[in-house]
């Protein structure tokens, strides 16, 4: 199998991001869960690029024609999901950001005065 | 005199118009509470310049916070009855005694206004479809027999307004509180009230078209908890 010039730098750079992402997880310091799904994605980007005719098969077995399509439809259903995500913890931080607001100006509420009324004009 | 009846007016960018509606409230309600929800203009030392309880809020956070607010500081104060006012000078303080008189007379824990059933003073076609359109939207979802939404002149008793939940922050907020009438099963009632519409507050007031973004509001608020 015969490499084109973009499969080697777009796996070239893929396997670098794959060892960066080990040398983080020796470092420690983050979820498990969420570093094996970034690790999951860069590698099925990894092979799907090194071996175009994997996603061509993967189509096959799912019933759809063209391994394009295969791509197509997970990024549709990646964008959807990762919207609802971020929309989700928008709405949190938004709730949270109001609750905080809202309960500093009552601790800082202020009482108005009555207009003190203007001073008259002396009499010519 | 301590009557328990704390007006909450909520404010954003109304200097020009709040002196006039806080005049029109204090001779006869000396609680009032102006919420200012981060306004950029001279709100703030409008309300300061009168007998008035402010609360500010550092940014715009919407006018569902903004009631929060103000209910909760309310509350604090020991309020009894709870009437949100609009700043804007739409509705009248001649008829907030028609709107309490339920709570006070213990037949009502809400009442909203309605000016279907009362008056509305110049108000365009668009609207006037919008709001019937929210009307029918207000039946089916919180299946609440009512003649008018998204009118900001209600009265609430202080039972009710701790009962109330509310998470969205903006104008969807009116719809979700007809949703906890029926949730928390609170005894309501509406009462004709005036809505008065002026050049200035149709244009900085609700666009029709926001009827779309709190449909929107309320359907990803029901799906995040």
């Amino acid at each position: 199998m015969k490499l084109t010039l973009f499969q080697w730098l777009a796996c070239g750079s893929l396997a670098l991001v794959l060892i960066f992402e080990l040398l983080r997880l020796r470092r420690g310091g983050q979820l498990f869960g969420m570093w094996l799904l970034r690790s999951v994605i860069w590698l099925a980007a990894l092979v799907a690029i090194a071996d175009p005719d994997l996603t061509q098969r993967l189509a096959r077995v799912l019933g759809i024609s063209r391994g394009a399509d295969v791509v197509f439809y997970v990024f549709v259903l990646a964008f959807l999901g990762t919207s609802f995500h971020f929309t989700t913890r928008h709405t949190r931080l938004q709730r949270q950001l109001n609750l905080l607001v809202s309960r500093l100006a009552i601790r800082d509420a202020e009482r108005g005065r009555a207009t003190e009324p203007a001073p008259r004009e002396p009499k010519a | 005199m301590d009557s328990g009846v704390f007006i909450i007016v909520r404010a954003f960018n109304e200097g020009a118009r709040l002196g006039a509606s806080l005049d029109g409230l204090l001779p006869r309600f000396p609680d009032v509470v102006v919420v200012d929800d981060g306004s950029s203009d001279d709100t703030a030392l409008v309300a300061l310049q009168r007998p008035v309880w402010l609360v500010r809020h550092a940014i715009n956070c919407g006018a569902g916070t903004a009631l929060k607010t103000g209910m909760e500081f309310a509350l604090g104060q020991g309020a009894r009855v709870l009437v949100t006012f609009d700043a804007d000078g739409q509705h009248d303080a001649t008829e907030i005694d028609r709107v309490i008189e339920p709570v006070l007379a213990g037949r009502a824990d809400v009442v909203l206004g309605s000016r279907f059933l009362g008056k509305s003073e110049r108000m365009p076609w668009t609207r006037w479809l919008v709001l019937k359109g929210g009307i029918a939207f207000t039946r089916l979802f919180s299946r609440l027999r009512v003649t008018d939404t998204h009118n900001g002149f209600r009265a609430l008793s202080a039972e009710a307004a701790r009962r109330i939940r509310l998470t969205q922050p903006r104008m969807a907020y009116a719809s979700e509180l007809m949703d906890q009438l029926r949730v928390q099963k609170l005894r309501y009632c509406e009462v004709p009230v005036t809505i008065r519409y002026t050049d200035e507050t149709l244009a900085k007031g609700q666009s029709s078209w926001n009827a779309l973004r709190i449909v929107a509001e309320l359907v990803v608020g029901r799906l995040i908890r």
